[in-house]
């Protein structure tokens, strides 16, 4: 037997139409599954409905009041560890490198003044190259579309005669090794 | 929420834990109720809602005054709990043996009266370990609170229509969960309010 859309209604709880309230009271007198569910959720629903509310113990709020000053208590001393754990680290770095410095003969300051120097090359030359870009682009703007379709068409013919040539190369090498075998 | 309410917000938010006290005070019955019926013990329980003021008071300056205290108190609670039910699997605990709490307390003037009350609180937890932490929490605030489904979904951060299909499943779960005491249960009948496990 069909028990849907019986249980559907009967689980939803929500307000059914008259015709639907009729028909599940008539399939529930048919159909002994259905009518023991219905029944088994009546005496659950009963139950909750009957059970008392729990309360805490008297003193809940002064409990809190010691609660929320233990948490706050924890949540201290996480920070002073936290805090020393970054200084104790801190402080291991700065001595190791200093240590390192020292064992070395490593010239540091001569490597970063190098090191600052090349950068300031390199952002001088991308400066370069983005300036005459946007000279470009505001002097010859009808230049950029066909710049755009030379260096499509360049890059594309490049692909072809790699492929071709890498295809070249299979069927060369396939009759050799033919031969060899 | 009541003016005085607003006002201990508004202290509270200036660091006032006097304020936040009283807040405490007006809604400990409610968060440690749901919190017993989600985790299922007083001393667990105890720990939930002291835990979920504690988060309520952290995060006081995320409340948004448009919304109810209550529930978004409660959303905090229940959270807590679906976490710690995750976390510790108390849904599968077995509730066979009668915890402590449940115990007839001989100096009440009713023993009778309270071992049978302990017996339907046993009853109520057997039935909702059955469900998951989420769909519990859905039961819960359905039953005993009697949020409406769009009250649940704004508590559990859940769409309505997952809230309709978690109730659907829960009260199948339960109703089969009553069969089957029934069925183990020696005494076949008994009127619907009483416990099949008596």
């Amino acid at each position: 037997m069909s028990h849907q859309p019986y249980e559907n209604w009967l689980f939803t709880k929500e307000d059914l139409e008259p015709e639907h309230r009729q028909a599940l009271s008539e399939h529930l007198l048919t159909c002994p599954e259905c009518s023991q569910r219905a029944k088994a959720l009546e005496s659950v629903e009963m139950l909750f409905a009957d059970s008392s509310t729990p309360s805490p113990k008297p003193g809940f709020a002064h409990r809190w009041q010691t609660h929320l000053s233990l948490y706050r208590e924890k949540r201290q001393q996480k920070r002073m560890l936290y805090l020393t754990l970054v200084l104790f680290s801190l402080a291991a770095m700065v001595f190791i490198g200093l240590f390192l410095i020292h064992q070395t003969n490593f010239n540091w300051i001569y490597s970063l003044s190098q090191f600052i120097a090349n950068f300031s090359l390199f952002a001088v030359r991308v400066n370069q190259i983005w300036q005459v870009f946007q000279t470009l682009t505001t002097n010859l703007p009808i230049l950029i579309p066909v710049m755009i379709v030379f260096g499509v068409g360049t890059l594309s013919a490049l692909f072809v005669l790699i492929i071709t040539w890498v295809n070249s190369m299979i069927k060369l090498y396939q009759p050799v090794k033919q031969g060899v075998q | 929420m009541s003016d005085q309410e607003a006002i201990w917000i508004e202290k509270a938010l200036k660091g006032d834990d006097t304020s936040f006290g009283f807040l405490v005070e007006a809604y400990q019955k409610p968060v440690f109720s749901l919190c017993y019926r989600m985790l299922g013990n007083s001393r667990d329980a105890e720990d939930a809602a002291q835990e979920s003021f504690v988060r309520a008071y952290q995060n006081l300056k995320r409340y948004d005054p448009n919304r109810s205290f209550a529930t978004w108190l409660l959303s905090i609670a229940s959270h807590y709990c679906i976490d710690q039910m995750r976390r510790r699997r108390l849904d599968t605990v077995s509730t066979e043996s009668l915890p402590p709490e449940i115990l007839p307390d001989r100096n009440a003037p009713n023993p009778e009266k309270e071992y049978r009350q302990g017996e339907r609180e046993a009853l109520i937890q057997k039935l909702l370990a059955d469900l998951k932490p989420t769909d519990r929490a859905a039961v819960v605030l359905r039953y005993w609170y009697e949020y409406s489904e769009k009250e649940i979904a704004d508590v559990l951060k859940i769409s309505v229509s997952a809230v309709k299909s978690r109730l659907y499943r829960s009260r199948q779960t339960l109703a089969i969960g009553w069969i089957a005491m029934e069925n183990r249960s020696p005494v076949k009948e008994r009127r619907p309010h009483e416990s099949p496990a008596v």
